[in-house]
């Protein structure tokens, strides 16, 4: 059910289990991985920062998850996804949803080109189940499995321990 | 009565996150209520005049109250995971029965 995802979140883009010591080193090792990959220029990574900066932690969007992007004119070349798993959770300052464990960046050079990875992502934020998953996974190819397994299967898999 | 046409514009800092996860929302309420919609995806930057509905993130609630002084519904929705706020929001103004 979420395959499209795979297309985005791959074991080029997925990074697992990373030492971070706040919030902005997070976002940029995230934004780090669209630029190593060619998907964005270096100012589009300062823009993930810079918004967070301006506007809060609006980018926490539920418990533990962030999507961290910038504007399309800030540098963002191709629709890309990528994702960072933390060895240990970071504060953004959000009133209820602290601390981030997951994050996730996005570039879109048009807006609304990136509909259905985002709805598909949607659908990750609704099973609580699998951002647990996905916040114990060890290896980019654990995250994958999910993407790929269908919702059977997802009930049937098993929490790892972290 | 609920709403026969909803023109509406889903707000975030950058006009592709999280004001996408909303226009998702907003917009399968919509279609399930059989409301037509023409929903955009802007920035707090950019946004447009014509609107009879404004959705955004808790954190540009205030920005937006400010900038629409009542004369349109703004929506702040803080909980993205499913549709729930949105919809009961949606029904308290009267966009949806």
């Amino acid at each position: 059910m979420l395959g499209n995802l795979t297309k985005y979140l791959n074991e080029k883009t997925i990074r697992t289990q990373v030492e971070c010591q706040n919030w902005e080193e997070a976002v940029r090792k995230v934004g780090n991985i669209l630029f190593e990959n060619g998907d964005v220029e270096s100012s589009y990574v300062d823009g993930m920062i810079k918004y967070v900066k301006k506007y809060g932690p609006y980018i926490v969007l539920m418990p533990g998850f962030a999507l961290a992007h910038a504007r399309p004119e800030d540098g963002a070349k191709k629709v890309a996804m990528c994702m960072i798993t933390l060895k240990t959770p970071v504060k953004f300052g959000h009133e209820n949803y602290d601390p981030v464990y997951v994050v996730m960046g996005l570039s879109a050079p048009a807006k609304e080109r990136h509909v259905e990875a985002l709805a598909d992502i949607c659908n990750i934020l609704k099973e609580e189940k699998i951002l647990e998953v996905i916040k114990c996974a060890q290896a980019a190819n654990d995250i994958m499995k999910i993407f790929n397994s269908d919702e059977t299967l997802l009930s049937q898999q098993e929490i790892a321990p972290s | 009565m609920a709403w026969k046409k909803v023109n509406g514009a889903c707000i975030c800092g950058c006009g592709m996150g999280s004001s996408l996860l909303l226009k998702i929302l907003l917009e399968s309420i919509l279609e399930e209520k059989k409301i037509s919609s023409n929903i955009e995806c802007v920035d707090s930057g950019s946004v447009p005049n014509d609107l009879t509905l404004v959705v955004t993130s808790s954190a540009f609630e205030k920005e937006m109250n400010d900038r629409f002084e009542g004369k349109i519904p703004v929506i702040a929705i803080k909980d993205f995971y499913g549709k729930g706020e949105l919809e009961s929001k949606l029904r308290d103004i009267g966009v949806i029965d």
